[in-house]
C-alpha cells in the first residue's frame, strides 16, 4: 500500500518551505504535494490541466488549505471539492494565519474538517504541523470512499 | 155734495173686484194692485193698507144700504169720499141736487165750486166743517182718521138748517130756467135739519166709520199675527223636521260603522286567534284565579298536554318553580306587566325547557282587568350558546395568556437583537456623521436656493461622489485589516521560523553573539505578531455584534484568573473574587476586558513579594461599579489621561511586556456597553480601575 499523501495548497513559498520543514522535524515522512494557488489544487484532485491524466482515485489523506490564495481563494476550493462526489468527504484542514471569525465560520460551514492558525513562533508552528501529523495520518481513520 | 151718480165729478170710481169684504184678499193685493189711485203714490205703506182695507171695507153693499136707511130715516144723505173725491160709499142723493143743480152747468159750477172750498177747509186741519153752498143748501165734512192715518172724509148735506126762503128758490129756477113746479117740489124733499142735531150725526157717522175700519184692520193685524206665527211654526217645524233627517243621517250612518266595525271585529278576532296559534312562542291567558283560561298550539307542544286538560288547571303546576311561576303572573296582575321572567317549563314526560315570560293583563269592555296574556320564548338554544360562548372564552383566555407569554419571550429577544441593531447603527452613526452633516447642509442649500438647482445637483453628485468614496474606503479598511491579518504575519513567521532553522541548523557553528541576535529577531518577530493580533482585536471591536445577556462577572474573573495561573504557575498571587457579581453585556466582550484588567493587575503586581487582586462592585451604587484592585507598581495619576490610549504605556516594555493596546481595547469595550472606565492609582501602591456597564 501506497504511502498516505499530503496535498497542501500554500502560495508562499517561504510558508510551504517551513510546513514542509516542520513536517521534517517531526519525523512525518509522506509524500506532501504542493499546489500554489486553488487552481493548481483542483487540477490536481480531478486530474486536470497540468495532471491532466493523473489517477483521481488517489487521493490525499489530507488537504492543508491555505486561505488567502491568488485567483481562487481557498473557501472556493472547499466550496468546490464539497459539491464534487469524489472529493465531499475528504479531509480537509484550513491551515491559515488569519483568525477573522467569519473565516472560521465560512469554513465550517463549507465542510472543513479543521481550521488551525499558523501561529508566527515557529516553535509553536512546528508543534502544531505534528499535532496535525499525528492526528490526521495515524489517528484519523478517513471514510471508504475510493472506488476499487 | 150735490151728485149721485159715476159720471159726477167725483169721477172714475169703478167698483172693486174685490168688494165682497174679503180682507185677505185685499190685503195680498194691496202691493200689486195697478188700480191703485194715482194719489196714494206718494204716500206711505202704512196709509196705503189702511186706505185699501177701508175701501175694501166700504164698497160692500151692505155699508150702503145702511147709509140709505140712515138718509130714510133722518132725511140727510151720506157719502164717504177719498182724499182724490172718490166716493167710496153713500146713500142716494137728494133729486134737487142730481136732478136740477148738477143737470145745469150755471148751477154745477157753483156744486164744483162748493165742494172744493168744503174740502180745502178740511185739509187745513180742522175737525169739523159745515158749509153753505152756493145754489142755497148745507154740506157738512168731518176727516177720518185711523190709526193715525187720514184716509178719507165723511160728508153729509144737501139738507137745509132752517125753512127754504120759496121767494129764492122760485128765483133761482127762474134764473137757470128750471121747471118752478117740479124745482120746487123737489125742494120740499129736502129736509131740514136743525144746526144743533149736526154735530152728533157727524160724530155717529164718523165714529162709525172708524169703528167699522178699525175692526176690519184688527182684523187684519190678527190675520197677520196669525200669519206670521204660521210662519214661525212652519219655520220650526222645517228646522226640526231638517234636524230630525239629519240625525236620522247619522244614526244610519252609525248603524253602518257599527256593522263595519262588527264585521272587523269577527275578521280581526279570527285573524288574532290564527296570528296567536300561528306563534312558536307558548302563548297563554291566566285569569285572576290564576287559571288557565286559554292556550295555543305551542303551548300543547311544550307542556304534552292537550289544550282540554290545560284549561281550568293552575298556570304554576307547570313549572318546576311553582312558587315562582305564580308569583310571575302575580306580579302580572299586580303592575300590569312582566319582562323576561325567566322560568322553567315541565313535559309531562318530564323534559324541561327554559324559557323567558313577557306577560301583561287584558281587559274586558267594561276596563276591569280580565286577565294576563304570558307569552314564554325558548331559550335553550341562547342558553347552549351562552354555555358555548364561555367555553370558548375560557379557552381562548388561555391561549391568549400562552400567546402573551410567547411574545413576552419573543419580545425580550427583539429587545436583545433590537440591542445590538442600535449598536450597530451606533458604529454606523460614527463612520456616517460626516456623511449626514453634508447631507444636512445639503438639504438646506436645496431649501433656500431652489434656483439653483444645478449646483444643488452638482453638491449631490458630490455628495454620491462622497458616499462611495466612504463605502470604498470601508471597504479598503475591511481589506486592509483581512489583508493584514494574513499576510502581515507571514513574513513574521518566516523570519522567526528562518531564525529558529539558523539557530537548530547552524547553532554549532555560530558564536554566541550571534545567536543572540538570532534569539533577539525572534522575540521581535513574535512581538510584532502581537501587536498586530491586538491591533486587529481592536480593530474588531468596532464591527463587533453586541449580544447583551445576564454576565455573572465573579465566574468569569474566576476563569481568567485561572487561566492565567495555568500559563504562571509558579507565581503565587492572593485573588479575592467577590461572589455573585452580575452585570447586563456581552460575555465575549466583559470577558476581553476582564482579561486585560486582571492580566494587567497580574503583570504590574509580579515585583511585590505578597500580590494581591481584587474583584468586586462597589456597594449600593447606581448604576453598579465594579473594581479591580492590585497592589502592583501603580502609575502617577499624571498621565492618567494617557491610560486608555492605544499604544500609549506609562512602562518599558522590558519592564514589563505589553503592547499599550490592552486598555485602549477595555475602554472601548466599556464604550460599547455606555459604560465608563476610570483608574485611581500611585506610583507604587497599587492601582485600582472602575468601570459602569
Amino acid at each position: 500500500m501506497q504511502k498516505k499523501k499530503i496535498l497542501l495548497v500554500e502560495d508562499n513559498p517561504d510558508d510551504v518551505e517551513l510546513t514542509l520543514r516542520a513536517f521534517r522535524k517531526n519525523n512525518i515522512a509522506n509524500e506532501v504535494v504542493v499546489a500554489q494557488d486553488g487552481i493548481e489544487a483542483l487540477d490536481y484532485l480531478f486530474g486536470t490541466g497540468k495532471y491532466a491524466g493523473r489517477d483521481v482515485e488517489e487521493l490525499p489523506s489530507v488537504i492543508l488549505l491555505d486561505l488567502k490564495l491568488p485567483g481562487l481563494d481557498g473557501l472556493e476550493v472547499l466550496k468546490r471539492l464539497r459539491s464534487n462526489e469524489l472529493t465531499k468527504l475528504l479531509p480537509v484542514v484550513i491551515l491559515t494565519s488569519s483568525r477573522e471569525e467569519r473565516d472560521i465560520i465560512t469554513g465550517y460551514d463549507l465542510g472543513c474538517n479543521s481550521y488551525v492558525r499558523k501561529p508566527v513562533n515557529f516553535i509553536e508552528f512546528t508543534e502544531a504541523v505534528n499535532n496535525l501529523g499525528i492526528y490526521w495520518l495515524l489517528l484519523n481513520e478517513p471514510p471508504k470512499h475510493y472506488k476499487k | 155734495m150735490t151728485d149721485t151718480n159715476s159720471s159726477n165729478h167725483y169721477g172714475n170710481h169703478k167698483p172693486s173686484m174685490h168688494s165682497k169684504g174679503d180682507i185677505r184678499i185685499v190685503k195680498g193685493e194691496v202691493e200689486t194692485l195697478q188700480g191703485l189711485p194715482e194719489f196714494l203714490n206718494h204716500k206711505s205703506e202704512k196709509h196705503r193698507t189702511i186706505y185699501t182695507v177701508f175701501k175694501g171695507l166700504l164698497e160692500s153693499r151692505r155699508l150702503n144700504q145702511l147709509f140709505r136707511d140712515f138718509h130714510q130715516m133722518v132725511g140727510v144723505p151720506v157719502a164717504i169720499i177719498d182724499l182724490a173725491a172718490n166716493v167710496l160709499a153713500s146713500s142716494r142723493w137728494q133729486r134737487l141736487c142730481t136732478d136740477f143743480h148738477r143737470a145745469n152747468p150755471g148751477t154745477c159750477a157753483r156744486c164744483v165750486e162748493s165742494d172744493t172750498e168744503l174740502a180745502n177747509q178740511l185739509k187745513a186741519g180742522s175737525r169739523f166743517t159745515m158749509y153753505r153752498c152756493k145754489n142755497g143748501l148745507t154740506d157738512c165734512a168731518s176727516p177720518i182718521v185711523i190709526e193715525g192715518e187720514h184716509v178719507a172724509n165723511l160728508f153729509i148735506g144737501q139738507f137745509l138748517l132752517t125753512r127754504p126762503n120759496r121767494v129764492f128758490f122760485i128765483k133761482q129756477a127762474k134764473d137757470f130756467a128750471f121747471q118752478v113746479d117740479e124745482y120746487m117740489e123737489a125742494l120740499d124733499e129736502v129736509p131740514v135739519v136743525e144746526e144743533f142735531r149736526i154735530p152728533a150725526i157727524m160724530s155717529f157717522l164718523v165714529h162709525f166709520a172708524q169703528l167699522v175700519a178699525s175692526m176690519g184692520l184688527e182684523k187684519l193685524h190678527a190675520l197677520e199675527v196669525e200669519e206670521q206665527s204660521g210662519q214661525r211654526l212652519k219655520e220650526q217645524v222645517e228646522k226640526r223636521t231638517f234636524a230630525l233627517k239629519r240625525q236620522a243621517k247619522e244614526l244610519q250612518k252609525e248603524i253602518t260603522n257599527r256593522r263595519q266595525a262588527e264585521e272587523a271585529l269577527r275578521t280581526a278576532g279570527a285573524y288574532n286567534r290564527s296570528l296567536i296559534e300561528a306563534s312558536l312562542d307558548p302563548l297563554v291567558t291566566i285569569g285572576p284565579d290564576g287559571k288557565i283560561t286559554d292556550v295555543n298550539a305551542a303551548t300543547e307542544k311544550i307542556t304534552g298536554h292537550p289544550r282540554g286538560e290545560l284549561i281550568g288547571t293552575d298556570f304554576s303546576i307547570y313549572f318546576t318553580d311553582e312558587v315562582k311561576a305564580r308569583a310571575g303572573y302575580q306580579q302580572a296582575f299586580r303592575e300590569g306587566i312582566i319582562r323576561d321572567y325567566a322560568l322553567e317549563l315541565k313535559h309531562r314526560e318530564g323534559r324541561l325547557t327554559p324559557v323567558l315570560y313577557n306577560a301583561s293583563v287584558f281587559k274586558d269592555e267594561t276596563g276591569r282587568v280580565a286577565g294576563v296574556f304570558a307569552a314564554a320564548r325558548d331559550i335553550t338554544e341562547r342558553k347552549e350558546a351562552e354555555k358555548e360562548i364561555y367555553l370558548l372564552n375560557e379557552s381562548l383566555e388561555l391561549r391568549v395568556a400562552q400567546r402573551t407569554e410567547e411574545l413576552v419571550i419573543k419580545s425580550s429577544e427583539l429587545k436583545s437583537s433590537q440591542l445590538a441593531l442600535m449598536n450597530i447603527v451606533e458604529d454606523l452613526n460614527l463612520k456616517s456623521a460626516e456623511l449626514e452633516q453634508l447631507n444636512k447642509s445639503l438639504q438646506e442649500e436645496i431649501k433656500h436656493r431652489k434656483a439653483a438647482q444645478e449646483e444643488a445637483s452638482w453638491l449631490n453628485n458630490d455628495l454620491v461622489k462622497q458616499k462611495l468614496a466612504l463605502e470604498a474606503i470601508n471597504r479598503e479598511l475591511e481589506a486592509f485589516s483581512y489583508s493584514v491579518s494574513h499576510d502581515l504575519r507571514a513574513p513574521l513567521r518566516a523570519i522567526d521560523g528562518f531564525s529558529q532553522a539558523l539557530l537548530e541548523d547552524y547553532g554549532g557553528s555560530l558564536d554566541k553573539e550571534a545567536d543572540n541576535y538570532l534569539n533577539r529577531i525572534r522575540a521581535a518577530s513574535q512581538r510584532m505578531g502581537h501587536l498586530i493580533d491586538d491591533i486587529l482585536n481592536l480593530s474588531r471591536l468596532s464591527r463587533f455584534e453586541l449580544r447583551i445577556e445576564d454576565v455573572n462577572l465573579s465566574s468569569l474573573a474566576q476563569t481568567v484568573i485561572g487561566e492565567l495561573r495555568e500559563a504562571q504557575p509558579d507565581r503565587a498571587v492572593e485573588v479575592v473574587i467577590q461572589g455573585d457579581v452580575t452585570a447586563r453585556g456581552d460575555a465575549r466582550l466583559l470577558r476581553i476586558a476582564l482579561e486585560n484588567l486582571l492580566g494587567n493587575a497580574w503583570k504590574f503586581s509580579s515585583l511585590n513579594s505578597l500580590p494581591k487582586i481584587e474583584f468586586g462592585s462597589l456597594a449600593e451604587k447606581n448604576p453598579s461599579v465594579y473594581f479591580v484592585r492590585d497592589n502592583g507598581v501603580g502609575f502617577d495619576m499624571a498621565y492618567a489621561e494617557k491610560l486608555f490610549i492605544p499604544f500609549q504605556r506609562l512602562h518599558s516594555a522590558q519592564e514589563f511586556p505589553g503592547t499599550g493596546v490592552g486598555l485602549a481595547t477595555v475602554w472601548r469595550i466599556i464604550a460599547r456597553h455606555k459604560g465608563r472606565i476610570w483608574a485611581e492609582s500611585e506610583p507604587g501602591r497599587g492601582a485600582i480601575f472602575y468601570f459602569t456597564l
